[in-house]
């Protein structure tokens, strides 16, 4: 076969366009960037695809579980308090079968300090988080509970639950809608002031069993919530560890190992640089250069 | 003894002459050294017995020519279509952090935000610039692949003028040629020429030419022949209706789409790759449009109205979607009633689940039954995973006897997400005989229905059939599903045009060697003929010197 200067020239500028494209290739690896278009290889692009997509679900997720500790655990802390004003309700009564208590003062310091306990249960069913309230199902923007001119409360809100997705297709409740709570509980209490005032010791006691199923429905509600925290706890975890696995997927999808890559780059470019100095020294000469030289 | 020595003189001459004008075509040689399209020319004939003159030979080998043009046909092709691919491809952006494929994420995710807080204004204003964003995204992809399709077609228009000046060119060259030959007149130049010509032709159209007696050449351009000596067939564009066609001037051909080479890589590329790519891209925008709106005009706004569209759809447009220009931030409708809830967040959830699929599985058995009415009339429908339909229609006769129409026919989904159901044959029982057979019917029934909430609901027609399952969403019909197959597609696509670039180039590296093996010029060896020939031209100088000392011996011994 005879072989041509423009073969031997053609040769060497194939070759070292060959070694260029290869280096600048493993050059893009360095820099994370090795999927830049979907031909670059569309399987894998389409896998990136999946997993941006599942990144976008869990960072939503991951927001909502913050979001959901959040209410759940003011919730929590609602209905702690109202547990701990019942408990003193029931203190309260029982230090009114005292023979001390009998006195028309201390009466009314008991019935003063049942009415207190009553406003603040109240108070804590009408809670807040940031400007919206906590026990009023959907209806976020209205006081739940007011008052029905009677002693008690009447609920103004829904019986809607506040969901989070808290994982990917995994919705949990954030707050106990006000038809939840013991509402009846308000008027008892009322009443119960109204019987430390005018009334016996029987009297009295007759409704202590109502506040202790009150008791009870607030600290099923609040095992709810803490239960719904753990939970969101959990998920939360799952959700993290989810998105370190797809963050560390897309980084081996796009670049892979940085110290495996600095090294094809470093091969790659004195692969091109070998290339340029041998072809530079051998392609000039010709049966012409020695003649004439 | 004179005419001998006279002989020889004349010999003697000729082999001077042709030694210069060896050393004439080797010097032409090496100056042309780096033109790719000249041929290597060499002096044949040098000494011929019946006294005819030298021939300057070109040393061309129809072969590989032929295999050249073969591999520069392929290259062509494969080149372009990667080329155009490679555009197709950055329309897309990144993959993984940017593109459309994330404006639709960020579009669900702020629907998905909104639902969990629908009270927050911020979120509603959020959820309106993902949607910008979304429509923005589609009406950069559809702006540049139509500016792609221009391009495309101001390359076809501009390819046709070449091909046609090519073809000119050729025509003229043929008749100088038949001409120089016909005279035995040196056409080296003009074959050379009119061989660039051939290999730009086939680089653009994959022509094939058949070198002929007279020494012109046939150019067959698929089944036409686009040059036959000085006999000429031209292209032209007309309009076609996905932009401007190729056809053959004076043919009741079919339009041209060719068999490699340039001009057809442009024409298939535009008319299937990148029409598919368009057609999918609107479909996406505008069904995913369509199903926000069906939601969203189901929903309650902050302000307790309803039945007005997120989206603003135009048909007649490709990917013509905007954000309704009347919605505000207060008039994202997420709520599922009227009741003015602040956290009801029920459509704007529903929106958000459009993520898994825009469209029902529509496979099922549906049922419509009213006891009420005359017959008591029970009809069934089943559409199959197959997409065949099965219709059972009993009623009672009003004489008590129950009689069943049997209908079968298929079904078929809609760009909407509809379905049509077409039902062609009935089952009817010959009353003689008694057998049954499916019979066609004079006019197919066909009805669109449209599966929401459980049920079966006709979009022509009236009766609304009871789904015999929950409703299902059809994965397969989710935006970023289409979105990823569509990348998938063009990448797919985009890398086998990258690889049939590779190989196509790979073979013309290999033909430009052939040919430059056979008739590219080597210097070195140009240098050592040409010595050979200075050799030669002096040994030819020594012998007439020695003959011109034989004729002065023989005169002088003569007087």
């Amino acid at each position: 076969m005879r072989v041509t200067n423009w073969m031997l020239v053609n040769t060497a500028i194939r070759e070292l366009e060959g070694l260029r494209s290869q280096y600048a290739k493993s050059q893009k690896k360095v820099y994370g960037r090795a999927l830049e278009r979907p031909s670059d290889d569309p399987q894998r692009v389409i896998e990136a695809i999946d997993l941006t997509g599942m990144k976008v679900r869990l960072e939503r997720a991951q927001r909502a579980a913050t979001d959901a500790k959040e209410w759940l655990s003011i919730a929590e802390t609602s209905l702690t308090a109202m547990a701990e004003d019942l408990q003193a309700v029931q203190e309260t009564m029982i230090q009114f079968g005292s023979p001390a208590n009998q006195e028309p003062t201390a009466r009314e310091n008991l019935a003063l300090q049942i009415e207190a306990l009553r406003d603040a249960i109240k108070r804590e069913m009408n809670a807040q988080h940031r400007e919206r309230y906590l026990f009023a199902g959907w209806a976020t923007d209205a006081q739940p509970f007011v008052d029905d001119g009677a002693g008690g409360v009447e609920y103004k809100g829904s019986s809607h639950k506040i969901e989070r997705e808290i994982a990917p297709g995994y919705k949990v409740a954030i707050n106990v809608p006000g038809d939840q709570l013991p509402t009846d509980i308000i008027a008892t209490l009322t009443q119960v002031a109204q019987a430390i005032r005018t009334g016996t010791t029987e009297d009295v006691m007759a409704y202590l069993d109502d506040v202790q199923a009150a008791s009870h429905v607030l600290l099923a509600r609040r095992s709810e919530v803490g239960l719904a925290y753990q939970q969101v706890e959990q998920f939360e975890g799952y959700s993290r560890d989810g998105l370190i696995t797809v963050e560390e997927r897309l980084g081996e999808i796009s670049g892979g190992d940085i110290a495996d890559a600095v090294m094809e780059m470093t091969q790659a470019q004195q692969a091109y640089q070998v290339a340029l100095t041998a072809f530079s020294m051998a392609l000039p000469m010709t049966l012409m250069d020695y003649m004439f030289r | 003894m004179i005419r001998g020595i006279s002989s020889g003189f004349y010999t003697a001459t000729r082999a001077l002459q042709s030694s210069q004008w060896a050393i004439q075509l080797h010097l032409e040689n090496i100056a042309s050294a780096n033109d790719p399209s000249y041929t290597r020319r060499t002096l044949e004939n040098r000494v011929d017995p019946y006294g005819r003159l030298p021939e300057v030979m070109r040393l061309r080998d129809l072969f590989v020519d032929f295999q050249y043009r073969r591999a520069q046909s392929s290259a062509g092709y494969a080149s372009t279509r990667a080329d155009i691919m490679a555009r197709v491809e950055d329309i897309f952006g990144d993959p993984i952090e940017g593109g459309l494929g994330q404006a639709i994420d960020k579009f669900f995710d702020a629907f998905k935000a909104v639902s969990e807080d629908p009270s927050d204004e911020v979120l509603r204003i959020e959820a309106i610039e993902a949607g910008r964003r979304f429509a923005q995204h589609i009406h950069e992809a559809m702006s540049q692949l139509t500016m792609i399709k221009d391009q495309i077609n101001e390359r076809i228009q501009g390819a046709v003028t070449e091909i046609n000046a090519h073809l000119e060119n050729l025509r003229n060259l043929n008749g100088r040629i038949a001409t120089m030959v016909g005279s035995s007149e040196m056409a080296a130049d003009l074959m050379d020429q009119r061989d660039r010509v051939l290999d730009e032709l086939a680089k653009l159209t994959g022509a094939r030419p058949t070198y002929l007696e007279d020494g012109t050449v046939r150019v067959m351009i698929g089944s036409v022949p686009a040059v036959d000596g000085t006999a000429i067939n031209l292209l032209e564009v007309v309009q076609g209706e996905n932009g401007p066609i190729v056809k053959w001037q004076d043919f009741e051909l079919p339009a041209y789409y060719g068999d490699g080479g340039e001009l057809p890589a442009l024409l298939q590329v535009r008319d299937e790759d990148l029409n598919h790519v368009m057609t999918t891209v609107d479909r996406l925008a505008k069904n995913l449009a369509r199903e926000v709106n069906r939601l969203h005009s189901q929903g309650y706004d902050l302000d307790g109205q309803t039945g007005h569209d997120f989206f603003l759809i135009q048909e007649q447009v490709p990917g013509g979607i905007y954000v309704h220009p009347d919605l505000t931030p207060r008039g994202i409708a997420a709520a599922g009633s009227a009741d003015g809830l602040k956290m009801d967040g029920t459509i704007a959830e529903r929106i958000y689940r459009l993520y898994d699929g825009m469209w029902p599985i529509y496979a099922d058995t549906y049922t419509w039954e009213d006891p009420a009415a005359a017959g008591s009339p029970v009809k069934t429908l089943t559409l199959g995973k197959d997409l065949s339909v099965s219709f059972v229609h009993t009623y009672e006769d009003g004489t008590g006897t129950l009689v069943t129409v049997e209908r079968r026919g298929t079904w078929s989904q809609n760009a909407d997400g509809s379905v049509t159901v077409t039902l062609t044959e009935e089952w009817q029982v010959d009353p003689v005989t008694g057998t049954g057979s499916w019979v066609e019917l004079s006019t197919p029934i066909e009805v669109q229905y449209r599966r929401q909430n459980g049920q079966l609901v006709p979009l022509s027609g009236s009766e609304t059939y009871q789904a015999s399952q929950p409703d299902l969403v059809d994965k397969s019909s989710a935006a970023m599903v289409w979105y990823r197959n569509l990348v998938g597609l063009i990448g797919s696509r985009g890398k086998a045009a990258i690889q049939d670039r590779e190989v196509a180039e790979a073979h013309l590296q290999v033909a430009q060697e052939q040919r430059s093996s056979k008739w590219g010029v080597s210097v070195d060896e140009e240098i050592a003929l040409m010595t050979a020939e200075q050799k030669a031209f002096a040994a030819v100088a020594r012998v007439l010197t020695v003959m011109d000392e034989m004729l002065e011996i023989l005169i002088n011994a003569v007087s």
